[in-house]
């Protein structure tokens, strides 16, 4: 039982703790996944720390394997799962059951114009950056430069 | 000997710890990502190398260890590149293009 091991696990529970207000916080659904990868990791290191305050490793480091496993399938299951195409459409250019009304990876426009009333209010210097072209109306073709599935598949035919 | 294990485990620390601020500050969702894949990678390399030089391993935890080790270092960025993939098919957007503009909107006075 070492007092250096059992102190670094309890920090690295509080960091388990934080990443935990990520998962609660993230404004879009990969900001929580990526939150909970980073929450397994932890895990992975609490539970081999465990294994050498209790000086029996061999018990503790099996577990931390098949969670180690978990660990990396998860973000990649969740990944798939949440995926969606920018128009829509899947290969044969009808409609993917994928489909969805606004993208999961978008940031709600309410949090960023918050943020930048926030900064302008506190008197954050302007940056001297171009400011990009406006958004596309609703409907139009996100990068007009950039052909489509369906107009490539069309043009094909 | 024990002293290095203490150095290594602590600069693990160090860098999990880095890793779990910049995912609390950082603005978009491939800053996060970045903390997490590189900086995590690193802190499980530095961690359990020192747990190596701990007196408590035992020959057959030895293997354990390394298996686990060598099998964070290969999973941990796979995961999060492929998942970084899905967000940006997605249609996540980078931090500072959307941030500049839709600031500008706001403060011209444009609703949101």
């Amino acid at each position: 039982m070492s007092t250096y091991l059992v102190v670094s696990l309890i920090i690295v529970a509080l960091l388990i703790a934080t990443g935990l207000y990520r998962v609660w916080a993230g404004p879009t659904v990969f900001d929580r996944i990526v939150a909970v990868a980073l929450v397994s990791v932890n895990g992975v290191v609490v539970l081999v720390l465990l294994g050498f305050v209790f000086e029996q490793p061999v018990l503790f480091l099996d577990i931390a394997l098949g969670f180690a496993l978990l660990a990396f399938l998860l973000p990649i299951a969740l990944g798939r799962y949440f995926e969606a195409r920018d128009d829509g459409t899947s290969k044969d250019g009808a409609p993917s059951p994928r489909a969805r009304a606004r993208p999961l990876g978008v940031v709600p426009h309410g949090l960023i114009a918050e943020r930048g009333r926030r900064a302008a209010s506190r008197g954050v210097a302007r940056s001297t950056r171009p400011v990009p072209p406006p958004v596309p109306e609703e409907g139009a073709e996100a990068f007009p430069d950039i052909p489509s599935d369906r107009q490539r598949l069309e043009d094909e035919r | 000997m024990i002293i290095v294990a203490n150095v290594l485990v602590g600069a693990g620390l160090f860098f999990l710890v880095v890793s779990a601020i910049a995912l609390l500050i950082m603005p978009d969702v491939y800053t996060r990502a970045h903390a997490v894949a590189k900086s995590e990678t690193l802190a499980l390399l530095l961690l359990f190398g020192g747990l190596f030089f701990r007196p408590e391993l035992t020959l057959d935890a030895s293997g354990l260890l390394a298996l686990v080790l060598i099998f964070s270092l290969i999973a941990n960025p796979t995961a999060i590149h492929a998942l970084l993939r899905a967000a940006s098919r997605s249609g996540a957007l980078p931090w500072t293009v959307i941030d500049q503009r839709l600031a500008d909107e706001e403060l011209r006075g444009g609703t949101s």
